[in-house]
């Protein structure tokens, strides 16, 4: 017995929900009418309405059932939606019955907290998987667990909904919400070349000769100077700016009004200033009261910021040396800027 | 076709239907019914050039204005049903002006749905069922058609797409005029869905319990005025109704004649009445008392017959339609020994309701509801008139039968004369009666249209004109047997009919109102004469080749009042016997069930004063509470499920678990966290103790941790672990 | 360098240690050690309801010990004002200036031993101090030491000339404990221990230091409570508030309390998340004296326990979150 439940627990029985439309309310609601009407005068003709009202539910309820039956619903791909702007994800609808087609199925992916405009299809064929368009709006960043993919339809009468749970895991990293930033936002350092040093790199310019080192290009080895020495030694050029920026978040603030608020703003300004500074070719590192991500440059530096800006604590409380980690974090590089981001 | 297109001509044809259904009752004048097809036709067409914003507002005011306008019509003209009516005429005309998205069409069919509401409460008649049957097919498509708009309109209006409301509009307007949505698959399920919809529909109607008797009165229908049986009929009357077609009674036969030969031709007698005053024939025999049913439940209107030996018993199963008035004469093969009323359940809930009353000059009349088609059995002596002791019969009448019987106003001259001639060859009042019929059946010419005076129309037909019908026939032989001293009564009825071969009865119609003669035999009763010529009457009854056409027409319309409006619980249970094979219903009208069955059923009923209201009643409110508890339940079971995605592995594993704990009578409390219950679980049983806590902190750190990785590895091993060790233990309750 | 410091992890590890290095000289009483604990993790003060001798002292110093920080005891009597705990401004002749003399108050674990005897002014001095972290005189502010934990105790058998604390302030306190008598295994123990009582310094080591307190506070402060456990929090101080036998209920600083005292189970359990479990240990710890019987006021031993009781039976009616 425990073994045939689970069997059909496994195999197709998924949790339905069953809400009323409005224009099922409103049938419903005439038919406990009909009914009453019915029963009190004997009429027998409006025995017959009300038989056809009841039918209709009926039958609609047994229809939706039937109609959302062997359907599967594809996983939900890798998304990296941003807070307060729609993603849209791909998701195939597969039809595994034998014949009869499905009419009116709607699927999205169930995510707490998101805002969801499923994918929708007017039929689909038996055997036949088709590919819609659903929208996931995030109002806030995060991670957000993927509770399972939602088939529903409201075939054929629109008086119920129907909805199918299709198990699905997951979690969705939405990034913080990313502005165009205003000149006053930047930090200097990344523009004035009064504070322009020289940085060594694989730039054009000579800057000097250095150890070589694994990794280091074999073709800007000095031979003549290298000749008596243990180690090898390589030319050196400058990179132009390539001095990193470090970015110093204090994701804490004092308890009270807008605490919380405040520090969400420090965390947006960070990642627009890392995007901003990425794309303008920087190497860009970050330190936060909760850990740091170490310097790097390029679209996956982006990547790693702003997914571990995604799921940074904001904390209320601000004791004396908060900020120590964030200290020790750009102790290890006395050369770089620092833009501080205070909320 | 387009299928915006389509689901227009859909939704009018729903409505069509819906109106029909209304309309065809008879009850709306012309100026309702023409503006309210035309808009119907062609307002689901107009919704383009009306769609402006100002429109909704105005028509919301307008609404409201004739909304108020028809309240106080209703409270000055106290005919609320009809006002009520006329109002959702006009919100629907005014709706479909508006059909422009799914939800307008939605609301365009609930409106439309209130129409055949409203038509099932004002037309009972066959043509309900002929809208109704189309209307099912339309509303299914259009409700199918309406869902599938829905999702077009979706997409097409989905947020993120380009453009603004203008751009939306047309995306959606190209949508909604594509030819290639409606695809076979589509058509196959709604034809599917139709007959699905209609097969549960009957299911529904046949087996809701029709227990609910309520405030009001059952179903209804216009009596037809079927003049002639009065207790006051004017010479003449007959006349107007001659050439009417319109079904009246509808007889079968049991015993007797077979039905093989179509022309049969029944004579069923109605009312006598005995006072002629030269214009008008009244009854003065009006003196009731109520017929109490003897231990077969029959009625005994002749004390000297026995029905039940009589050899050869001529027993009828008559379907009489309703007509105006609350008495109602009973008509029957003369010589009517006995009625029988198929005892009915909701007659033994009001046994006041139908009253059966005999009269001094022998007529049974039934009281009860008007409006109701009655349906009786009539046991009759059908053997000849016995000649000889007719003959013999004295001639020693009491005072009273002369004071009913012989009296007569003063004739002319020339009728005593032409009474006394045709006495005076004969040597006794049975032989008189047989000469003054034959006399007057050879002597004079059956004729529907002559006219006669008023001042004393007998007369006229008897000395100048010498032609007339049924009517004029019977008050002369009536007279002149008067004038011989024989006592005489004119009878009113039914002679003639057609043998409907669809539904194996015989109809008598309007047309067929008959009058005929008794005279009275001390000794032997009443004896029947017809001095109307008989070859006249046969006519009357002839087959046209319309005939068949009629007949099935009247036995759809037959079995549509027997079996639709006039269904009831006896019915329903007879139905439900026949369909589970307990016992079969008999092939009359009534339905036979054994009386010990109704007995049985009625003194169940008694038990319970209120039974039918409240039972009913309560029954429908208590399934609408429990449906609504279920829903509610159901919704909230899911809701406690979405701590986790249902069907996620961790929480599949974890109610594995539960199940096997709740196997072994373990199962946590409300207020039991998981955690605690698995440490008191552990202590139960401490060799699942392992297996159970790991399980149940794979689960609440699936629950409760936002942390969404895979389950952890061998959860599933781990469960059939616990699950064995749990199989070993009970826990002793 | 990729480091993400103060991981709960962390501070589970920190706490648990603290929690075993008190629990080798306060015997017996593991529960009232943990919720000290738990205290200490989210930031909130700790009112001990005793008899004297019930070993409240050693609590508090093997706390102050175990964390490395400075232990101070303030012992309250009727007489004493309020800068008797905050400090004053000398003025010292050597340097012709004021300098502050900071008051016992100064010190990351601070035993405010029977503070029932203080008049309600210097109470209030005290209060304010654990709320606000911070001390002012003569208008000049200054930070008291982080972690900061005040252990206050109070004898609730002794009535006469003492100045209870008043529900509001019963507030400020996360939790309160009381310690009882230990089972007679440990009592055996401690009374063997007695000579060394004095020596709790020597018997204890610091495990952790004060910043790594800090740290393991900061992450227990990012400790995860699922909606659903809120919502079964919510729940539980809701019906404090509708219930007949109660004249206040729980106020919105106590669920604020609760919760952050949940935070502090969940990361001495060693999760990043919070349980119903956790709802249920710190309920009555956090919440029997933030209500006020009716008619019976907070005060008292029989009130104490007769306010246990009907929070016990709240919890047993309330249904726990969860498949």
């Amino acid at each position: 017995m425990g073994r045939l439940t689970d069997f059909v627990w496994r195999s197709d029985f998924f949790p339905r929900k069953l809400s009323f439309t409005r224009e099922g309310k409103i049938v419903f609601v005439v038919s406990v009418g009909l009914g009453i009407a019915a029963v009190n005068t004997g009429n027998n003709l409006l025995y017959m309405v009300f038989g056809l009202s009841l039918a209709l539910i009926v039958i609609s309820g047994v229809l939706s059932e039937s109609n959302l039956r062997g359907l599967r619903c594809s996983a939900l791909p890798e998304i990296r939606p941003v807070a307060g702007r729609p993603a849209t994800a791909a998701l195939t609808v597969t039809s595994r019955r034998p014949r009869f087609p499905a009419f009116s199925i709607e699927a999205w992916p169930m995510v707490e907290g998101a805002q969801s405009d499923p994918a929708r299809f007017l039929d689909v064929r038996p055997g036949q998987s088709l590919e819609g368009a659903c929208r996931l709006t995030f109002a806030r960043r995060g991670v957000y667990p993927l509770r399972g993919m939602v088939l529903s339809t409201s075939f054929p009468f629109s008086f119920f909904i129907k909805s199918l749970i299709l198990p699905a895991t997951g979690r969705i990293l939405v990034h913080p919400r990313v502005h165009p930033l205003r000149a006053e936002d930047l930090p200097p350092a990344s523009e004035g070349e009064e504070e322009h040093r020289p940085v060594a790199g694989r730039g054009s310019e000579f800057f000097g000769v250095r150890e070589f080192r694994d990794g280091d290009n074999p073709r800007h080895l000095l031979h003549r100077r290298s000749a008596g020495r243990v180690e090898p030694v390589v030319r050196e050029f400058e990179q132009a700016g390539s001095r990193a920026v470090w970015i110093a978040l204090v994701n804490a603030t004092t308890p009270g009004e807008g605490g919380a608020e405040r520090v969400e703003r420090a965390i947006e300004k960070s990642a627009s200033l890392a995007v901003h500074l990425l794309d303008a070719g920087r190497t860009v590192g970050l330190a936060t009261v909760s850990g740091a991500v170490s310097p790097g440059s390029g679209s996956a530096q982006g990547g790693r910021i702003l997914d571990f800006l995604a799921t940074l604590p904001s904390l209320e409380m601000n004791p004396p040396g908060i900020d120590e980690p964030i200290q020790a974090a750009l102790a290890t590089d006395s050369r770089a800027f620092v833009a501080w981001v205070r909320p | 076709m387009r299928f915006d297109l389509l689901h227009r001509l859909a939704t009018i044809g729903t409505i069509l239907m819906g109106l029909l259904a209304l309309f065809l009752s008879g009850e709306f004048g012309v100026a309702v019914v023409v503006p309210v097809l035309a808009v119907s036709v062609a307002g689901p067409f107009l919704w383009r050039p009306l769609d402006r914003p100002w429109m909704g507002p105005a028509s919301g005011g307008l609404a409201l204005v004739v909304g108020i306008g028809a309240l106080l019509w209703a409270l000055s003209t106290t005919d609320y049903l009809y006002a009520a009516i006329v109002y959702a005429l006009f919100l629907s005309a005014l709706k479909i002006l508006f059909l422009r998205r799914a939800a307008d069409f939605m609301q365009m069919y609930v409106l439309s749905f209130l129409h055949l509401m409203a038509a099932a409460v004002v037309n009972p008649g066959m043509s309900f069922g002929v809208a109704m049957l189309p209307y099912v097919i339309l509303l299914t498509l259009a409700l199918m058609l309406t869902n599938l708009r829905r999702g077009i309109e979706a997409q097409a209006t989905a947020p993120g797409g380009a453009g603004g409301p203008a751009a939306e509009a047309v995306r959606l307007g190209a949508a909604l005029s594509r030819r290639d949505l409606v695809r076979p698959g589509f058509v196959s399920a709604t034809v599917a869905i139709t007959v699905g919809v209609f097969l549960v529909s009957l299911v529904f109607f046949f087996l809701f319990p029709r227990l609910g008797l309520g405030f009001f009165a059952q179903q209804s229908r216009r009596g037809m005025a079927v003049s002639g049986f009065s207790e006051e009929v004017k010479l003449g009357d007959f006349g107007n109704i001659a050439e009417d077609p319109e079904v009246v009674i509808r007889v079968k036969r049991k015993t007797g004649l077979g039905l093989n030969d179509r022309a049969v031709v029944l004579r069923m007698r109605g009312q006598s009445l005995d006072q002629y005053d030269g214009t008008t024939w009244r009854k003065t025999t009006v003196r009731r008392h109520q017929l109490e049913p003897d231990i077969d439940g029959r009625l005994r209107v002749d004390g000297r017959r026995d029905h039940l030996n009589v050899p050869g018993v001529e027993i009828q199963e008559i379907y009489l339609e309703p007509m105006l008035g609350a008495t109602r004469v009973l008509f029957g093969m003369p010589q009517v020994a006995a009625y029988e009323r198929p005892s009915n359940a909701l007659e033994a809930l009001r046994p006041e309701q139908w009253r059966f009353h005999g009269d001094e000059a022998g007529d049974v009349t039934l009281t009860g509801p008007p409006s109701v088609a009655i349906v009786y059995t009539a046991y009759s002596d059908p053997r000849p008139v016995d000649a000889v002791a007719m003959r013999a019969a004295s001639t020693d009448y009491t005072a009273q039968v002369r004071e009913t019987y012989l009296a007569l106003p003063p004739q002319q001259a020339a009728i005593q004369d032409l009474a006394a001639n045709l006495a005076k060859e004969t040597s006794n009042p049975y032989d008189t009666a047989r000469k003054i019929e034959w006399y007057l059946r050879d002597n004079y010419t059956y004729s529907l249209s002559s006219s006669h005076g008023d001042a004393d129309p007998l007369a006229d037909f008897l000395l100048v004109h010498r032609e007339g019908h049924c009517e004029y026939f019977a008050s002369a032989m009536v007279v002149l047997l008067r004038l011989a001293g024989v006592p005489a009564r004119i009878v009113n009825g039914f002679y003639g009919g057609v043998a409907n071969e669809f539904g194996d009865y015989v109809a008598l119609r309007r047309a067929d109102a008959h009058s005929w003669v008794e005279a009275y035999f001390p000794g032997e009763g009443w004896a029947t004469f017809d001095p109307t010529p008989a070859s006249a009457l046969d006519l009357r009854s002839g087959r046209s080749w319309l005939q068949g056409v009629t007949d099935a027409i009247d036995a759809a319309r037959l079995t549509w009042y027997r079996w639709v409006v006039e269904y009831n619980l006896e019915k329903q249970i007879s139905f439900l016997a026949q369909v589970f094979q307990v016992r079969r219903g008999g092939e009359g009208f009534s339905d036979n069930l054994g009386r010990q069955d109704f007995h049985e059923i009625r003194d169940r009923l008694k038990e319970l004063p209120w039974a039918g209201m409240g039972l009913g009643f309560l029954g429908f409110l208590a399934g609408g509470a429990g449906l609504a508890i279920a829903l509610r339940r159901w919704r909230r079971r899911v809701v406690q499920m979405s701590l986790l995605a249902p069907g996620d592995p961790v929480l599949v594993a974890y109610l594995r678990l539960r199940r096997a704990l709740a196997r072994a009578g373990l199962r946590r409390e409300r207020s039991e966290t998981q955690l605690e219950f698995a440490a008191r679980v552990g202590a139960a049983c401490p060799d699942a103790a392992d297996a159970v806590t790991r399980v149940t902190l794979a689960y609440v750190e699936r629950a409760f941790g936002a942390c969404a990785d895979g389950p952890p590895a061998n959860l599933g091993a781990t469960v059939d672990d616990a699950v064995r060790a749990l199989a070993q233990h009970r826990v002793p309750s | 360098m990729n480091s993400v410091q103060f991981k709960p992890e962390d501070a589970a590890h920190l706490a648990r240690a603290v929690f075993t290095e008190v629990g080798r000289v306060f015997l017996g009483k593991p529960q009232v050690v943990s919720h000290a604990v738990i205290a200490l993790l989210a930031r909130g003060h700790v009112l001990l309801e005793d008899v004297p001798g019930a070993g409240k002292t050693v609590l508090a110093r093997a706390l102050a010990r175990a964390i490395g920080g400075e232990f101070r005891r303030v012992q309250f009597t009727s007489d004493m004002l309020p800068s008797d705990i905050t400090g004053v401004n000398v003025w010292s002749p050597r340097t012709e200036a004021f300098g502050f003399h900071p008051g016992p108050i100064f010190g990351n674990v601070v035993l405010a031993d029977e503070i029932n005897r203080a008049s309600p002014r210097t109470q209030s001095a005290l209060l304010e101090a654990m709320s606000e972290r911070q001390v002012t005189t003569d208008r000049q502010t200054r930070a008291l030491p982080e972690p900061f934990l005040v252990v206050a105790t109070q004898n609730p058998h002794e009535h006469h000339g003492t100045y209870p604390l008043p529900e509001s302030q019963m507030d400020r306190f996360l939790v309160r404990l009381t310690i009882g008598y230990p089972d007679r295994e440990a009592e055996r123990r401690i009374v063997a221990m007695q000579g060394f009582a004095d020596k709790v310094e020597t018997l204890v080591n610091a495990v952790a230091t004060p910043e790594q307190v800090v740290a393991a506070q900061a992450a227990t402060s990012a400790v995860v409570v699922p909606d659903a456990v809120m919502d079964y929090a919510m729940d539980l101080v809701g019906q404090t508030r509708g219930t007949e036998a109660l004249e206040m209920g729980i106020s919105t600083r106590g669920a604020v309390s609760l919760i952050a005292a949940c935070r502090g189970a969940a990361a001495l359990a060693g999760r990043t998340y919070c349980l119903p479990d956790d709802v249920k240990e710190m309920f009555l710890p956090t919440c029997a004296h933030r209500v006020v019987l009716r008619g019976r006021g907070t005060a008292g031993a029989a009130a104490r326990e007769e306010a246990r009781a009907l929070l016990t039976d709240l919890l047993a009616r309330t249904p726990v979150p969860g498949d």
